[in-house]
């Protein structure tokens, strides 16, 4: 019988515990728990008090941690993978498995993968050549800064090409006095320029300056999927706002991040708001080509100075440059995949030649999550600034796509160059080697020894021309000589 | 001896404290300053290689001292020989090597 312990047991050790021995196999599980609880009755009885009282739990934690590793690798350790599996898994085919596959699982998981859910989708409204992006100043470090609001109004009534103007500006607002959420005040006809209907409920209208709509993600989150919601007020801005209508699922325009939709009073009520720039869309009369409204439209501007040109972009061209920057990273990914591949395949021939592979392989394999994370990530909106953002994020994508790609390329080197050339595994148990000389503090390089016995990797200190260059020194013949001399008599 | 064993620096090291006398895994923790998470498995893979063997000790030892049972671990004379002969040896520094006499922990 055990002797009770000189101190209750922490819960979560006896849970740790409690889950270590479900995983251990049935037939070993008495004798796995006999083992592991002698073992916490002398860590609790002699080891944890040397610790002292405030680190005991602590030291016991992670003791009791220790059994769930213990347990994991038995059950593990007896499936016993087929010789063949387990040697693929160290090829760079299974890199490229590993991490395709975990880009599926994301882009499965992560349903909420908006640019992917926009580029594979279709978009709730045609995105015809007639739907384009009006501002003036081309776009400065990425990003278009929109209309003057003065503007406006003067391009709307003079222009013979625009059938339809509208204008939005990006805010963040208090929702019902408690929630800021990411908001777009627009002009009434906004939705009717890009031709989209409110999937319950009415649109935005002039007649109706205190009602808004919501984002079909809103009406989920924050509205519960309510149907009575509707018609309903609710504080938004310190306003008594209602609820008039609800998007369509899946609708973004530029972004999917706005949840709430409201209007602006009037259209004459823009000279009177700040900012004094706006984003504006419009919508082309039939048979007008891009470049007659591009010319008509800058006689129109023509009082500006030319840094203040007027440009003109279709909002789908938008989406599709998007695809083309970050199709050619992809295929270039690929194609550097395949490349790594096939040498991959030749390997037999040199053994450094399946070194290099797999290195190329862990860094297309990078460069391919890079790319999916920038994708992601850039393309959320920065809100609160007027105009189209798009451009600024493409700008930033592309700073943390070289960035990224540059510390891709340093981490796989760092590591890869650490791994012995023979098993790839990480070089163990450095040792300074060497005399204190040349320099202060200096010391020659350290001696890096690999697990398995493999050889041996020298790395100087720093690279200087005293110091011998960074060396592999291969132990796989000379061990087993020196082994074999020293068994003889 | 069994061909092609080919010892990580953490077995090697866990099988020569069972040789040297640190018999329970506590106390082999203890001499080799690793976590229980990197010992127990290692035991288990020794073991499981034929280069340790264990036993539980007479439960009449263990209620004379008012203490559990204890798993005690010993070397096989096919883990004795790698450590002197084989991988085994290659990463242990010579003070290490040198046949220490087994604490009488039993």
């Amino acid at each position: 019988m055990i002797p009770a312990l000189p101190h209750p047991v922490p819960v979560i050790c006896r849970m740790l515990l409690w889950l270590a021995a479900r995983l251990v196999p049935l037939e070993r599980r008495e004798d796995w728990l006999r083992e592991w609880r002698g073992e916490l009755w002398h860590w609790m009885s002699q080891r944890a008090e040397e610790h002292g009282d405030t680190q005991a739990s602590a030291v016991l934690r992670s003791h009791c941690w220790g059994a769930l590793q213990d347990a994991a690798l038995l059950r593990w350790a007896d499936w016993n993978l087929p010789p063949r599996l387990r040697e693929w898994a160290v090829r760079p085919e299974f890199v490229f498995v590993a991490s395709g596959g975990a880009v599926l699982l994301l882009a499965a998981v992560s349903f909420g993968f908006q640019h992917t859910r926009r580029i594979l989708l279709p978009q709730s409204y045609s995105l015809d050549d007639r739907l384009i992006l009006v501002s003036q100043q081309f776009p400065f470090m990425g990003m278009r800064t929109g209309l003057r609001s003065r503007d406006l109004d003067r391009f709307t009534e003079k222009s013979q090409d625009i059938a339809t103007f509208a204008s939005y500006v990006w805010y963040d607002a208090a929702f019902d006095g408690s929630v800021i959420v990411r908001a777009a005040k627009v002009t009434p006809d906004f939705f009717a320029v890009l031709g989209v209907s409110p999937a319950m409920g009415a649109g935005l209208s002039a007649e109706c300056p205190d009602c808004f709509v919501a984002s079909d993600s809103f009406y989920r989150r924050h509205l519960n999927a309510d149907p009575s919601a509707l018609n309903r007020t609710f504080q938004v801005e310190g306003r008594a706002m209602r609820l008039s209508g609800v998007l369509p699922p899946g609708f973004a325009f530029l972004s999917e991040s706005p949840g709430i939709w409201t209007s602006f009073p009037g259209t004459a009520s823009f000279r009177a708001l700040t900012p004094s720039r706006r984003g504006a869309i419009a919508r082309l009369h039939d048979g007008v080509s891009l470049g007659q409204a591009q010319a008509h439209l800058g006689l129109l501007n023509v009082p500006y100075p030319k840094t203040m040109d007027l440009d003109i972009v279709p909002l789908r061209s938008l989406s599709t440059r998007v695809r083309r920057v970050y199709g050619s990273v992809f295929l270039g990914a690929l194609f550097l995949a395949w490349v790594w591949a096939l040498l991959a395949y030749v390997r037999e021939q040199r053994r450094s030649l399946r070194y290099w592979s797999i290195f190329g392989a862990k860094l297309t394999a990078l460069v391919v999550l890079l790319a999916v994370v920038v994708f992601e990530l850039t393309g959320v909106h920065r809100m609160g600034l007027a105009g189209d953002q798009r451009m600024a994020n493409e700008f930033a994508a592309a700073w943390i796509t070289l960035f990224g790609a540059g510390f891709a390329f340093w981490w796989s080197w760092t590591d890869h160059r650490k791994r012995c050339r023979v098993c790839l595994y990480r070089m163990t148990l450095p040792v300074r080697i060497g005399e204190p000389g040349r320099l202060l503090f200096d010391f020659d390089g350290r001696e890096l020894l690999c697990p398995n016995g493999h050889g041996t990797l020298y790395t100087p200190e720093s690279a200087l021309e005293t110091h011998e260059p960074e060396s592999w020194y291969s132990l796989g013949e000379t061990g087993d000589v020196v082994e074999t001399e020293k068994s003889e008599p | 001896m069994p061909e092609a064993v080919r010892l990580s620096y953490v077995a090697a090291l866990i099988l020569k404290a069972v040789s040297a006398g640190r018999c329970y895994g506590l106390e082999i923790m203890e001499v080799a300053g690793l976590p229980s998470g990197t010992v127990y498995p290692a035991l288990r893979r020794l073991e499981s290689a034929g280069l340790i063997r264990s036993r539980w000790e007479a439960e009449s030892i263990a209620a004379a001292q008012q203490r559990p049972v204890r798993k005690y671990y010993e070397v096989t004379r096919d883990g004795a020989a790698i450590l002197t002969t084989g991988a085994g040896s290659r990463y242990l520094l010579p003070e290490f090597q040198s046949n220490s006499t087994p604490s009488a922990k039993r």
